[in-house]
Protein backbone atom coordinates (compact mmCIF):
# COMPACT_ATOMS: atom_id res chain seq x y z
CA UNK A 1 0.00 0.00 0.00
CA UNK A 2 1.34 3.04 -1.00
CA UNK A 3 0.70 4.88 2.16
CA UNK A 4 2.99 2.64 3.91
CA UNK A 5 5.69 3.77 2.14
CA UNK A 6 5.90 7.29 3.70
CA UNK A 7 6.42 8.25 7.55
CA UNK A 8 4.93 11.68 7.07
CA UNK A 9 4.14 14.42 4.43
CA UNK A 10 5.96 16.91 2.75
CA UNK A 11 5.23 20.27 0.85
CA UNK A 12 1.46 20.40 2.15
CA UNK A 13 -0.58 21.91 -0.85
CA UNK A 14 -2.78 24.86 0.12
CA UNK A 15 -5.99 24.83 0.94
CA UNK A 16 -7.71 26.05 -2.42
CA UNK A 17 -10.77 28.39 -2.08
CA UNK A 18 -12.96 26.01 -3.43
CA UNK A 19 -15.47 23.55 -1.49
CA UNK A 20 -14.08 20.64 -0.02
CA UNK A 21 -15.81 17.81 2.50
CA UNK A 22 -15.84 16.47 5.91
CA UNK A 23 -13.81 13.52 6.03
CA UNK A 24 -15.54 10.73 8.13
CA UNK A 25 -14.18 6.84 8.47
CA UNK A 26 -17.00 5.48 6.81
CA UNK A 27 -15.69 7.21 3.71
CA UNK A 28 -12.32 6.33 3.76
CA UNK A 29 -12.92 3.59 1.32
CA UNK A 30 -14.62 5.32 -0.66
CA UNK A 31 -13.12 8.05 -1.30
CA UNK A 32 -9.80 6.36 -1.68
CA UNK A 33 -11.33 4.28 -4.25
CA UNK A 34 -13.06 6.79 -6.54
CA UNK A 35 -11.18 9.87 -5.37
CA UNK A 36 -14.20 12.55 -5.79
CA UNK A 37 -13.60 15.86 -7.05
CA UNK A 38 -14.11 17.81 -4.47
CA UNK A 39 -11.26 20.73 -3.47
CA UNK A 40 -10.29 19.13 -0.56
CA UNK A 41 -10.39 16.92 2.57
CA UNK A 42 -11.13 18.55 6.76
CA UNK A 43 -10.41 15.79 9.38
CA UNK A 44 -11.57 15.53 13.32
CA UNK A 45 -8.01 15.93 14.85
CA UNK A 46 -8.97 13.84 17.68
CA UNK A 47 -9.72 10.62 15.07
CA UNK A 48 -6.13 11.23 13.83
CA UNK A 49 -3.97 11.03 16.84
CA UNK A 50 -2.77 7.01 16.73
CA UNK A 51 -0.02 7.04 14.19
CA UNK A 52 -0.49 3.39 13.71
CA UNK A 53 -4.23 2.83 12.93
CA UNK A 54 -6.51 2.57 9.91
CA UNK A 55 -7.62 6.18 9.77
CA UNK A 56 -4.07 7.19 10.12
CA UNK A 57 -2.92 4.66 6.78
CA UNK A 58 -6.52 6.56 5.10
CA UNK A 59 -5.23 9.74 6.01
CA UNK A 60 -1.68 9.54 5.14
CA UNK A 61 -3.02 7.94 1.67
CA UNK A 62 -5.42 10.95 0.94
CA UNK A 63 -2.62 13.49 2.05
CA UNK A 64 -0.88 12.97 -1.38
CA UNK A 65 -4.32 13.54 -3.77
CA UNK A 66 -5.90 16.60 -1.80
CA UNK A 67 -4.97 19.45 0.66
CA UNK A 68 -5.80 18.79 4.31
CA UNK A 69 -7.42 20.59 7.13
CA UNK A 70 -7.42 19.32 10.42
CA UNK A 71 -10.40 20.86 12.57
CA UNK A 72 -10.59 20.04 16.47
CA UNK A 73 -13.53 19.27 18.34
CA UNK A 74 -12.21 18.56 21.79
CA UNK A 75 -9.35 21.37 23.18
CA UNK A 76 -11.26 23.60 25.29
CA UNK A 77 -10.18 26.36 24.12
CA UNK A 78 -12.44 28.51 26.37
CA UNK A 79 -11.84 26.13 29.46
CA UNK A 80 -10.86 27.48 32.82
CA UNK A 81 -9.23 23.77 33.82
CA UNK A 82 -5.62 23.61 32.76
CA UNK A 83 -5.02 23.16 29.25
CA UNK A 84 -4.45 19.60 28.12
CA UNK A 85 -0.91 18.47 27.60
CA UNK A 86 -1.27 15.72 26.31
CA UNK A 87 -3.95 16.44 23.93
CA UNK A 88 -1.81 19.45 22.75
CA UNK A 89 1.26 17.09 22.20
CA UNK A 90 -1.22 14.66 20.27
CA UNK A 91 -2.44 17.49 17.96
CA UNK A 92 1.18 18.69 17.52
CA UNK A 93 2.14 15.15 16.60
CA UNK A 94 -1.08 14.96 13.67
CA UNK A 95 0.01 18.34 12.44
CA UNK A 96 3.49 17.26 11.73
CA UNK A 97 2.30 14.00 10.02
CA UNK A 98 -0.10 15.53 7.70
CA UNK A 99 0.81 18.91 7.55
CA UNK A 100 -2.41 19.92 7.57
CA UNK A 101 -2.84 23.77 5.01
CA UNK A 102 -5.28 24.63 7.63
CA UNK A 103 -5.68 23.69 11.78
CA UNK A 104 -8.89 25.05 13.38
CA UNK A 105 -10.05 24.57 17.24
CA UNK A 106 -13.91 26.29 18.37
CA UNK A 107 -15.04 29.41 20.32
CA UNK A 108 -16.11 27.14 23.17
CA UNK A 109 -15.38 25.58 26.29
CA UNK A 110 -15.79 21.33 26.99
CA UNK A 111 -14.32 20.76 30.36
CA UNK A 112 -14.91 22.29 33.89
CA UNK A 113 -13.62 20.43 36.98
CA UNK A 114 -12.02 17.93 35.59
CA UNK A 115 -15.39 16.60 33.86
CA UNK A 116 -15.32 17.14 30.30
CA UNK A 117 -19.08 17.25 28.26
CA UNK A 118 -17.33 16.63 24.98
CA UNK A 119 -19.70 18.90 23.83
CA UNK A 120 -18.73 22.75 22.38
CA UNK A 121 -20.30 24.91 25.50
CA UNK A 122 -21.54 28.54 24.83
CA UNK A 123 -18.81 31.58 26.25
CA UNK A 124 -20.30 34.55 28.23
CA UNK A 125 -19.30 37.02 25.88
CA UNK A 126 -17.39 39.78 29.00
CA UNK A 127 -14.04 41.50 28.75
CA UNK A 128 -13.19 38.50 31.56
CA UNK A 129 -13.78 35.88 28.91
CA UNK A 130 -12.01 37.60 26.09
CA UNK A 131 -9.07 37.97 28.15
CA UNK A 132 -8.88 34.41 29.08
CA UNK A 133 -9.88 33.16 25.60
CA UNK A 134 -7.35 35.08 23.94
CA UNK A 135 -4.31 34.32 26.87
CA UNK A 136 -5.28 30.03 25.64
CA UNK A 137 -5.08 30.94 21.72
CA UNK A 138 -1.85 32.57 22.29
CA UNK A 139 -0.76 29.82 24.45
CA UNK A 140 -2.19 26.88 22.17
CA UNK A 141 -0.38 28.51 19.20
CA UNK A 142 2.49 29.08 20.99
CA UNK A 143 2.67 25.52 21.75
CA UNK A 144 1.96 24.19 17.99
CA UNK A 145 3.98 26.93 16.09
CA UNK A 146 1.30 28.20 14.15
CA UNK A 147 -1.95 30.26 13.47
CA UNK A 148 -5.51 28.78 14.42
CA UNK A 149 -8.80 29.52 12.58
CA UNK A 150 -11.26 29.94 15.40
CA UNK A 151 -14.99 29.18 14.78
CA UNK A 152 -18.12 30.47 15.95
CA UNK A 153 -20.33 27.64 17.34
CA UNK A 154 -24.20 27.33 17.50
CA UNK A 155 -25.44 28.35 20.83
CA UNK A 156 -29.45 27.24 22.51
CA UNK A 157 -28.80 30.21 25.10
CA UNK A 158 -27.06 33.15 26.26
CA UNK A 159 -25.47 34.33 29.54
CA UNK A 160 -26.56 37.13 31.20
CA UNK A 161 -24.13 40.34 31.70
CA UNK A 162 -22.81 40.10 27.84
CA UNK A 163 -20.55 43.07 27.29
CA UNK A 164 -20.38 42.79 23.78
CA UNK A 165 -22.13 40.46 20.72
CA UNK A 166 -20.50 37.22 19.97
CA UNK A 167 -19.30 38.75 16.62
CA UNK A 168 -17.51 41.57 18.17
CA UNK A 169 -16.03 39.00 20.70
CA UNK A 170 -14.45 36.86 17.85
CA UNK A 171 -12.92 40.10 15.80
CA UNK A 172 -11.61 41.51 18.72
CA UNK A 173 -9.99 37.88 19.56
CA UNK A 174 -9.00 37.46 16.27
CA UNK A 175 -6.93 40.77 16.34
CA UNK A 176 -5.94 40.56 19.78
CA UNK A 177 -4.53 36.99 19.00
CA UNK A 178 -3.65 37.08 14.93
CA UNK A 179 -5.97 33.86 14.97
CA UNK A 180 -8.14 33.38 11.49
CA UNK A 181 -11.66 32.70 11.47
CA UNK A 182 -13.90 30.23 10.24
CA UNK A 183 -16.84 31.14 10.13
CA UNK A 184 -19.61 28.64 10.35
CA UNK A 185 -23.05 29.96 8.66
CA UNK A 186 -24.91 27.49 9.51
CA UNK A 187 -24.12 28.19 13.37
CA UNK A 188 -24.55 32.05 12.44
CA UNK A 189 -27.87 30.90 11.36
CA UNK A 190 -29.07 28.62 14.03
CA UNK A 191 -28.02 30.96 16.88
CA UNK A 192 -29.54 34.00 15.25
CA UNK A 193 -32.82 32.34 14.95
CA UNK A 194 -32.29 30.86 18.50
CA UNK A 195 -31.46 34.21 20.03
CA UNK A 196 -33.21 36.93 17.78
CA UNK A 197 -29.81 38.96 15.90
CA UNK A 198 -29.51 39.53 12.36
CA UNK A 199 -27.44 37.13 10.42
CA UNK A 200 -26.30 40.21 8.40
CA UNK A 201 -24.77 42.09 11.18
CA UNK A 202 -22.93 39.57 12.24
CA UNK A 203 -21.36 39.04 8.75
CA UNK A 204 -20.85 42.62 8.86
CA UNK A 205 -19.09 42.89 11.99
CA UNK A 206 -16.29 40.57 11.00
CA UNK A 207 -13.39 41.73 10.08
CA UNK A 208 -13.08 41.37 5.89
CA UNK A 209 -9.44 39.86 6.04
CA UNK A 210 -9.87 37.47 9.19
CA UNK A 211 -11.99 34.73 7.21
CA UNK A 212 -9.59 32.15 6.32
CA UNK A 213 -12.99 29.58 5.90
CA UNK A 214 -16.50 28.84 5.99
CA UNK A 215 -18.44 25.76 7.46
CA UNK A 216 -21.79 25.01 5.69
CA UNK A 217 -23.99 22.27 7.03
CA UNK A 218 -27.40 20.98 8.40
CA UNK A 219 -29.35 21.69 11.19
CA UNK A 220 -33.06 20.13 12.59
CA UNK A 221 -35.64 21.56 14.83
CA UNK A 222 -36.90 20.71 18.58
CA UNK A 223 -40.16 22.24 19.93
CA UNK A 224 -39.46 23.48 23.10
CA UNK A 225 -42.26 25.42 25.19
CA UNK A 226 -44.14 25.65 22.40
CA UNK A 227 -41.13 27.69 20.65
CA UNK A 228 -38.84 26.26 18.08
CA UNK A 229 -35.27 25.95 18.73
CA UNK A 230 -33.00 24.78 15.83
CA UNK A 231 -30.13 22.23 17.17
CA UNK A 232 -26.89 21.79 14.93
CA UNK A 233 -26.77 18.32 14.48
CA UNK A 234 -24.84 18.47 11.15
CA UNK A 235 -27.55 15.33 9.95
CA UNK A 236 -28.87 17.25 6.82
CA UNK A 237 -28.21 19.20 3.85
CA UNK A 238 -27.99 22.70 3.83
CA UNK A 239 -30.82 24.33 3.72
CA UNK A 240 -32.06 27.25 1.39
CA UNK A 241 -31.84 30.02 4.33
CA UNK A 242 -27.97 29.19 5.12
CA UNK A 243 -27.10 28.91 0.95
CA UNK A 244 -28.73 32.65 1.15
CA UNK A 245 -26.41 33.67 4.04
CA UNK A 246 -23.72 31.79 2.52
CA UNK A 247 -23.62 33.91 -1.00
CA UNK A 248 -23.68 36.97 1.57
CA UNK A 249 -20.88 35.57 3.21
CA UNK A 250 -19.01 34.94 -0.30
CA UNK A 251 -19.68 38.82 -1.36
CA UNK A 252 -18.24 39.78 1.83
CA UNK A 253 -15.53 37.89 1.86
CA UNK A 254 -14.51 37.09 -1.43
CA UNK A 255 -13.57 33.64 -2.61
CA UNK A 256 -12.74 31.38 0.66
CA UNK A 257 -12.37 27.96 1.07
CA UNK A 258 -15.91 26.37 2.37
CA UNK A 259 -16.22 23.50 3.52
CA UNK A 260 -19.86 20.71 3.56
CA UNK A 261 -19.68 19.28 7.34
CA UNK A 262 -21.98 16.04 7.65
CA UNK A 263 -21.83 13.60 11.19
CA UNK A 264 -24.82 12.03 12.19
CA UNK A 265 -27.15 9.83 9.58
CA UNK A 266 -24.35 10.18 6.95
CA UNK A 267 -25.30 9.71 3.66
CA UNK A 268 -23.68 8.21 0.56
CA UNK A 269 -20.35 10.30 -0.61
CA UNK A 270 -22.34 11.63 -3.93
CA UNK A 271 -24.33 13.69 -1.50
CA UNK A 272 -21.70 15.23 0.10
CA UNK A 273 -19.59 16.03 -3.45
CA UNK A 274 -23.30 17.50 -5.02
CA UNK A 275 -23.19 19.98 -1.60
CA UNK A 276 -19.58 20.79 -2.61
CA UNK A 277 -20.41 21.66 -6.03
CA UNK A 278 -23.00 23.47 -5.39
CA UNK A 279 -21.38 25.52 -2.85
CA UNK A 280 -18.39 26.11 -5.84
CA UNK A 281 -21.35 27.40 -8.02
CA UNK A 282 -22.76 29.48 -5.66
CA UNK A 283 -19.49 31.18 -5.01
CA UNK A 284 -19.07 31.27 -8.80
CA UNK A 285 -22.24 33.37 -9.45
CA UNK A 286 -21.80 35.70 -6.25
CA UNK A 287 -18.37 36.46 -7.48
CA UNK A 288 -19.12 36.53 -10.74
CA UNK A 289 -21.70 38.78 -10.13
CA UNK A 290 -19.66 41.69 -7.78
CA UNK A 291 -16.72 41.58 -10.63
CA UNK B 1 -22.01 38.37 38.33
CA UNK B 2 -20.37 34.81 38.36
CA UNK B 3 -16.72 34.71 37.45
CA UNK B 4 -16.02 32.84 34.15
CA UNK B 5 -14.57 29.55 36.44
CA UNK B 6 -17.41 29.91 38.47
CA UNK B 7 -19.64 29.92 35.33
CA UNK B 8 -18.23 26.70 34.10
CA UNK B 9 -18.20 24.57 37.29
CA UNK B 10 -21.66 25.13 38.02
CA UNK B 11 -22.67 24.81 34.41
CA UNK B 12 -21.04 21.51 34.34
CA UNK B 13 -22.38 20.67 37.47
CA UNK B 14 -25.88 21.35 36.19
CA UNK B 15 -25.46 18.95 33.17
CA UNK B 16 -24.73 16.24 35.36
CA UNK B 17 -26.38 16.11 38.22
CA UNK B 18 -29.62 17.54 36.92
CA UNK B 19 -30.45 20.58 38.74
CA UNK B 20 -30.67 23.96 37.29
CA UNK B 21 -30.57 26.31 40.27
CA UNK B 22 -27.19 26.47 40.08
CA UNK B 23 -26.78 28.23 36.69
CA UNK B 24 -30.46 29.38 35.73
CA UNK B 25 -29.91 32.61 37.42
CA UNK B 26 -26.75 33.30 35.45
CA UNK B 27 -29.16 32.87 31.66
CA UNK B 28 -30.89 35.21 29.87
CA UNK B 29 -34.62 34.78 30.77
CA UNK B 30 -37.07 33.97 27.81
CA UNK B 31 -38.74 31.01 26.56
CA UNK B 32 -37.78 28.95 25.84
CA UNK B 33 -36.62 28.84 29.64
CA UNK B 34 -33.01 28.46 30.93
CA UNK B 35 -34.34 25.19 32.14
CA UNK B 36 -35.37 24.11 28.76
CA UNK B 37 -32.01 25.61 27.17
CA UNK B 38 -29.87 23.88 29.31
CA UNK B 39 -31.82 20.50 28.75
CA UNK B 40 -30.57 20.75 25.49
CA UNK B 41 -27.60 20.73 26.56
CA UNK B 42 -27.43 18.27 29.48
CA UNK B 43 -29.43 15.36 26.76
CA UNK B 44 -26.30 15.97 24.20
CA UNK B 45 -23.90 15.20 27.27
CA UNK B 46 -26.09 11.72 27.68
CA UNK B 47 -26.97 10.89 23.93
CA UNK B 48 -23.66 11.50 23.24
CA UNK B 49 -21.84 9.82 26.03
CA UNK B 50 -24.18 6.56 25.50
CA UNK B 51 -23.74 6.75 21.62
CA UNK B 52 -20.46 6.67 22.46
CA UNK B 53 -19.79 4.02 24.87
CA UNK B 54 -22.36 1.61 22.47
CA UNK B 55 -19.66 2.51 19.61
CA UNK B 56 -16.98 1.45 21.51
CA UNK B 57 -18.68 -1.99 23.37
CA UNK B 58 -21.40 -2.66 20.51
CA UNK B 59 -21.70 -6.85 22.00
CA UNK B 60 -22.42 -5.56 25.45
CA UNK B 61 -25.15 -3.14 23.88
CA UNK B 62 -26.35 -6.07 21.74
CA UNK B 63 -26.26 -8.64 24.93
CA UNK B 64 -28.07 -6.15 27.30
CA UNK B 65 -30.64 -4.43 24.52
CA UNK B 66 -31.09 -0.78 24.11
CA UNK B 67 -32.99 0.00 26.89
CA UNK B 68 -30.74 -1.44 29.72
CA UNK B 69 -27.63 -0.51 27.99
CA UNK B 70 -28.76 3.37 28.08
CA UNK B 71 -29.62 2.83 31.76
CA UNK B 72 -26.54 1.41 32.54
CA UNK B 73 -24.42 3.66 30.31
CA UNK B 74 -25.73 6.69 32.42
CA UNK B 75 -24.74 5.41 35.37
CA UNK B 76 -21.17 4.07 34.31
CA UNK B 77 -21.34 8.36 33.44
CA UNK B 78 -21.90 9.48 36.78
CA UNK B 79 -19.59 7.14 38.26
CA UNK B 80 -16.91 7.76 35.74
CA UNK B 81 -17.72 11.10 33.82
CA UNK B 82 -15.24 11.40 30.65
CA UNK B 83 -11.93 13.25 31.77
CA UNK B 84 -10.60 13.87 28.23
CA UNK B 85 -11.40 15.70 25.06
CA UNK B 86 -10.63 12.88 23.01
CA UNK B 87 -13.49 10.36 23.29
CA UNK B 88 -11.44 7.08 22.90
CA UNK B 89 -11.01 7.36 27.09
CA UNK B 90 -14.32 7.12 27.53
CA UNK B 91 -14.75 3.13 27.95
CA UNK B 92 -11.43 2.65 30.10
CA UNK B 93 -13.33 1.93 32.98
CA UNK B 94 -16.61 0.08 31.84
CA UNK B 95 -15.47 -3.50 32.08
CA UNK B 96 -14.62 -2.95 36.04
CA UNK B 97 -17.71 -1.52 36.44
CA UNK B 98 -19.70 -3.93 35.40
CA UNK B 99 -17.14 -6.48 37.02
CA UNK B 100 -18.25 -4.25 40.13
CA UNK B 101 -22.04 -4.87 39.49
CA UNK B 102 -22.00 -8.32 37.60
CA UNK B 103 -19.47 -10.54 39.30
CA UNK B 104 -21.85 -12.87 39.59
CA UNK B 105 -25.28 -14.14 38.38
CA UNK B 106 -26.58 -14.59 34.93
CA UNK B 107 -24.29 -11.33 33.29
CA UNK B 108 -21.07 -12.59 35.05
CA UNK B 109 -19.63 -13.02 31.70
CA UNK B 110 -20.44 -9.26 30.87
CA UNK B 111 -16.88 -7.86 32.47
CA UNK B 112 -14.67 -10.11 30.31
CA UNK B 113 -16.74 -9.32 26.65
CA UNK B 114 -16.68 -6.03 27.89
CA UNK B 115 -12.47 -6.20 28.44
CA UNK B 116 -12.03 -8.08 25.41
CA UNK B 117 -13.95 -5.13 23.57
CA UNK B 118 -12.22 -2.32 25.13
CA UNK B 119 -8.85 -4.56 24.02
CA UNK B 120 -9.69 -4.47 20.83
CA UNK B 121 -10.25 -0.20 20.72
CA UNK B 122 -6.73 -0.09 22.29
CA UNK B 123 -5.28 -2.20 19.92
CA UNK B 124 -7.06 -0.82 17.01
CA UNK B 125 -5.65 2.83 18.07
CA UNK B 126 -2.43 2.06 19.49
CA UNK B 127 0.63 3.70 17.70
CA UNK B 128 2.74 1.97 15.22
CA UNK B 129 5.94 0.23 16.57
CA UNK B 130 8.82 -2.09 15.22
CA UNK B 131 7.95 -5.94 16.10
CA UNK B 132 10.49 -7.70 17.83
CA UNK B 133 12.29 -10.64 15.58
CA UNK B 134 13.87 -13.86 16.25
CA UNK B 135 16.98 -12.82 14.80
CA UNK B 136 17.44 -9.71 17.09
CA UNK B 137 17.38 -12.73 20.14
CA UNK B 138 19.94 -14.56 18.65
CA UNK B 139 22.36 -11.51 19.00
CA UNK B 140 22.40 -11.42 22.89
CA UNK B 141 24.88 -13.38 24.90
CA UNK B 142 22.95 -16.67 25.60
CA UNK B 143 24.67 -16.34 28.96
CA UNK B 144 22.32 -13.74 30.22
CA UNK B 145 18.91 -14.86 28.51
CA UNK B 146 17.38 -14.94 32.02
CA UNK B 147 17.85 -11.60 32.83
CA UNK B 148 16.26 -10.47 29.46
CA UNK B 149 13.48 -7.91 29.67
CA UNK B 150 10.29 -7.85 26.99
CA UNK B 151 8.12 -4.91 26.01
CA UNK B 152 5.18 -5.51 24.94
CA UNK B 153 4.05 -4.69 21.12
CA UNK B 154 1.82 -1.78 21.85
CA UNK B 155 -0.53 -2.77 19.96
CA UNK B 156 -1.49 -5.91 21.18
CA UNK B 157 -3.05 -6.86 24.85
CA UNK B 158 -4.08 -9.96 27.09
CA UNK B 159 -7.13 -10.97 27.75
CA UNK B 160 -8.52 -13.57 30.20
CA UNK B 161 -12.06 -14.96 31.14
CA UNK B 162 -13.39 -18.20 32.37
CA UNK B 163 -16.20 -18.06 29.88
CA UNK B 164 -15.72 -18.33 26.60
CA UNK B 165 -15.74 -14.23 25.24
CA UNK B 166 -14.25 -14.85 22.00
CA UNK B 167 -17.24 -17.22 20.94
CA UNK B 168 -19.43 -14.87 22.83
CA UNK B 169 -18.29 -11.65 21.11
CA UNK B 170 -18.15 -13.73 17.44
CA UNK B 171 -21.60 -14.78 17.43
CA UNK B 172 -22.76 -11.17 18.07
CA UNK B 173 -21.02 -9.86 15.04
CA UNK B 174 -23.25 -7.72 12.77
CA UNK B 175 -23.30 -10.59 10.30
CA UNK B 176 -23.09 -13.58 12.43
CA UNK B 177 -25.89 -16.50 12.35
CA UNK B 178 -27.14 -16.45 15.74
CA UNK B 179 -25.72 -19.30 17.38
CA UNK B 180 -26.38 -20.00 21.59
CA UNK B 181 -23.11 -19.90 23.09
CA UNK B 182 -22.35 -22.57 26.02
CA UNK B 183 -21.18 -20.65 29.18
CA UNK B 184 -19.66 -23.46 30.35
CA UNK B 185 -17.64 -24.53 27.84
CA UNK B 186 -14.73 -23.67 28.86
CA UNK B 187 -12.63 -20.30 29.45
CA UNK B 188 -10.44 -18.10 27.08
CA UNK B 189 -6.69 -16.46 27.17
CA UNK B 190 -5.89 -14.90 24.22
CA UNK B 191 -3.73 -12.31 22.91
CA UNK B 192 -5.54 -9.30 21.03
CA UNK B 193 -3.39 -8.06 18.35
CA UNK B 194 -3.33 -6.02 15.19
CA UNK B 195 -1.63 -6.67 11.89
CA UNK B 196 -1.99 -4.88 8.86
CA UNK B 197 -4.93 -2.76 10.06
CA UNK B 198 -6.64 -5.84 10.54
CA UNK B 199 -7.59 -7.16 14.49
CA UNK B 200 -7.09 -10.24 15.22
CA UNK B 201 -7.15 -13.31 18.44
CA UNK B 202 -4.61 -16.00 19.19
CA UNK B 203 -5.67 -18.34 21.66
CA UNK B 204 -2.90 -18.85 23.97
CA UNK B 205 -2.53 -22.32 26.61
CA UNK B 206 -2.46 -21.00 30.42
CA UNK B 207 0.84 -21.72 31.00
CA UNK B 208 1.74 -19.38 27.90
CA UNK B 209 -0.96 -16.90 29.06
CA UNK B 210 1.09 -16.36 32.47
CA UNK B 211 4.17 -16.71 30.63
CA UNK B 212 3.22 -14.00 28.55
CA UNK B 213 1.39 -11.65 30.85
CA UNK B 214 4.50 -11.92 33.12
CA UNK B 215 6.88 -10.54 30.34
CA UNK B 216 4.08 -8.19 29.49
CA UNK B 217 4.93 -6.12 33.06
CA UNK B 218 8.66 -6.62 32.44
CA UNK B 219 9.21 -9.77 34.76
CA UNK B 220 13.18 -10.82 33.75
CA UNK B 221 12.94 -13.59 31.49
CA UNK B 222 14.76 -16.42 34.20
CA UNK B 223 11.49 -15.65 36.89
CA UNK B 224 8.79 -15.71 34.57
CA UNK B 225 9.77 -19.00 32.99
CA UNK B 226 10.17 -20.24 36.73
CA UNK B 227 6.48 -19.15 37.56
CA UNK B 228 5.16 -20.77 34.31
CA UNK B 229 6.35 -23.94 35.01
CA UNK B 230 5.09 -24.26 38.18
CA UNK B 231 2.00 -23.63 36.90
CA UNK B 232 2.66 -26.33 34.02
CA UNK B 233 5.89 -28.85 34.73
CA UNK B 234 5.53 -29.46 30.83
CA UNK B 235 5.88 -25.65 29.81
CA UNK B 236 8.25 -25.43 26.88
CA UNK B 237 10.35 -21.96 27.08
CA UNK B 238 11.29 -22.00 23.77
CA UNK B 239 8.29 -23.19 22.04
CA UNK B 240 6.02 -20.33 23.97
CA UNK B 241 9.13 -17.67 23.47
CA UNK B 242 8.89 -18.47 19.74
CA UNK B 243 4.88 -18.49 19.50
CA UNK B 244 4.78 -15.48 21.24
CA UNK B 245 7.35 -13.49 19.21
CA UNK B 246 5.93 -14.79 15.53
CA UNK B 247 2.33 -13.77 17.00
CA UNK B 248 4.03 -10.00 17.59
CA UNK B 249 3.65 -9.70 21.49
CA UNK B 250 6.92 -7.95 21.51
CA UNK B 251 8.39 -4.33 20.45
CA UNK B 252 11.91 -5.04 21.58
CA UNK B 253 13.80 -7.19 24.43
CA UNK B 254 17.07 -5.85 25.85
CA UNK B 255 19.10 -6.38 28.91
CA UNK B 256 18.49 -3.88 31.97
CA UNK B 257 21.17 -1.07 32.20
Amino acid sequence: MAAHARDSVTNPRPVPARAGIGLRAEHHAVIRATRPDVGWLEAHSENYFSSGDASHHALMELCQHYPISLHGVGLSVGGTDPLDREHLANLRGAIDRYQPALVSEHLSWSSAGGRHTNDLLPLPYTHEALRHVASRVDEIQEALSRSLLIENVSSYLEFRGAEMTEWEFLATLSSRTGCGILLDVNNIYVSARNHGFDARDYLDGIPRAAVGEIHLAGHSTRQLEGRTLLVDTHNALVCEEVWHLYSQAVARFGAVPALIEWDMDLPDIEVLVAEAHRADRIAGETLALAA
Amino acid sequence: MLSLRDLQLRFVASLYEGGDAVIAGAIEPGTPSAAARLGVYRNNLREGFIKTLATEFPVISKLVGEAFFRQTALDYQLRHPSRYGDLTHVGAQFAEYLRTHFATGDYAYLPGVAELEWALQLVAIAPASERLSAASLASIDPGRYEDLVFEPHPATRLVESRFPIVRIWQSNQPDAPGEVVDLDAGGDRILVRRRDDELEFVHLAPADFLFAKMLSRRTPLGLATDASLAVDPQFDLVAALGNLTRAGAFARAGLPH
